[in-house]
């Protein structure tokens, strides 16, 4: 590495960047009372835009994952379009990208609480996300249309992702595992799918998020808005010391300091803290900072 | 204002020219343009029926159907013959049997599925 910029360790954090740090685990909090409501009766035929099983008991909107593939394996035969399921994960991407992962996903959120458990964690190649396109194609689409072209519905399809879930083993699988055991009828859960919440809750201690950041289909699918959503985050020419604190902030490792709306980025918001980075709408006839503001300063 | 508690180390890095670093910020017509799109999808979606029946004869909704997916609903005629060992005292039944697994196979897919509004098993994988 040819220079580095000064220490950041004792940089203070900027008051934006504190409130919304504090603010997040509440609104986490807060929406899963919005996923976790009894309420299915109603919106359980709603595709919600987060990661959370609608076999789990407390579910109310179904998973636009499941959706997906259910419509995946019946298009051989039925060529439906699910207008309703494209309708959500197009808005909801284009409202605001991938700040769904960061502060509404109730899969996420467990995850977050998970990692919070030891501080040492392992670094994961950026390359890794990709893995989250070949879920999606793959597993999501490609194999339930095979499957179900082959006459076979989506229930009996033996591999798939719903199969292989780790939020359907731990909001259905164990609920009703759990119940079957204490009316004496044994472990319903399969041995793969025990295996799988095990390992996943295992890889949540020591990698921050690993189901977000390399197997996750709804959030590469959310990711892909980051470019272009209305909500995004801008970088503030004026406010950069160049000290390299909205990097060294972020726990999915995005090179903050050359962009930031990328695919990789689960819109934490934890690099706002710096400062230079900061959450912006985009509106009509708005202005950039960079053509308004003057050129930045070195702290040197 | 305290000094920031560091949670983690400070990642090394080449010094950055932040004047040449684009802004990114995102331009407002193109993403109004796509959730408008979105919206008259999301709207066209809760209007429209779909291709499958429900079990009274039908034409389901795509809020049935998605149910339906969540709670074991969306049922499939299976073309095979159903064997059961009384067949053998009446061969009529396998006769009829055969005839039916016959007539359904016949009938394309579309027509096999039927959306049962009224299902709750709680996790159909």
């Amino acid at each position: 590495m040819k220079g580095e910029g000064p220490d950041c360790s004792g940089r203070p954090a900027t008051e934006l960047g504190r409130k919304l740090m504090r603010a997040r685990p509440w609104v986490q909090t807060a929406f899963l009372g919005v996923w976790l409501a009894p309420v299915s009766r109603w919106v359980g035929g709603l595709p919600s835009c987060v990661f959370h099983c609608y076999s789990c008991p407390l579910s109310s909107f179904a998973c636009p994952v499941g959706v997906a593939a259910n419509y995946a394996a019946l298009f051989p035969a039925v060529l439906e379009i699910p207008f309703l399921l494209i309708g959500v994960l197009v808005l909801a991407g284009i409202a605001v990208g991938s700040l769904i992962c960061g502060w509404a996903c109730p899969f996420g959120f467990l995850q977050d609480g998970l990692g919070r458990l030891t501080t040492w964690k392992i670094a994961l190649p950026g390359w890794a996300g990709h893995f989250r396109y070949v879920v999606l194609v793959g597993l999501v689409l490609a194999l339930p249309m095979i499957l179900g072209a082959r006459g076979s519905p989506y229930e009996e399809q033996s591999v798939s992702i719903c199969r292989l879930c780790p939020a359907g083993a731990l909001e259905a699988g164990l609920p009703y595992s759990a119940q079957s055991l204490i009316r004496g009828d044994g472990w319903l859960m399969s041995g793969l799918k025990t295996t799988i919440l095990v390992v996943f809750i295992g890889s949540s201690v020591v990698i921050y998020r690993p189901w977000c950041r390399i197997f996750c289909p709804l959030g590469g699918w959310l990711a892909l808005f980051n470019r272009w959503s209305l909500f995004h985050l801008r970088f503030a020419a004026r406010g950069c010391v160049e000290c390299n604190l909205c990097r060294s902030r972020c726990p999915v490792g995005v090179k903050v300091d050359q962009q930031v709306n990328v695919p990789g980025c689960i819109r934490c918001l934890e690099c706002t803290t710096c400062g230079a980075i900061r959450p912006a709408v985009a509106w009509p006839g708005h202005k950039t900072e960079a053509a308004t503001s003057a050129p930045p300063q070195s702290p040197a | 204002m305290k000094p920031d508690k560091p949670r983690r180390p400070r990642v090394p890095q080449p010094p950055v020219d932040s004047a040449r670093r684009n802004p990114e910020d995102h331009d407002f017509w193109p993403g109004f343009g796509v959730a408008v799109i979105a919206l008259l999808l999301l709207f066209h979606g809760a209007r429209q029926s779909t291709g499958l029946e429900t079990q009274d004869g039908a034409a389901a909704s795509e809020f049935e159907l998605i149910q339906a997916f969540a709670r074991g609903g969306l049922h499939f005629d299976r073309a095979t013959f159903a064997f059961d060992p009384g067949m053998f005292d009446d061969p009529g039944q396998i006769a009829a049997e055969m005839d039916r697994a016959a007539r359904l196979a016949e009938r394309p897919l579309r027509e096999r599925y039927r959306v049962n509004t009224a299902a709750a098993d709680p996790c159909p994988t």
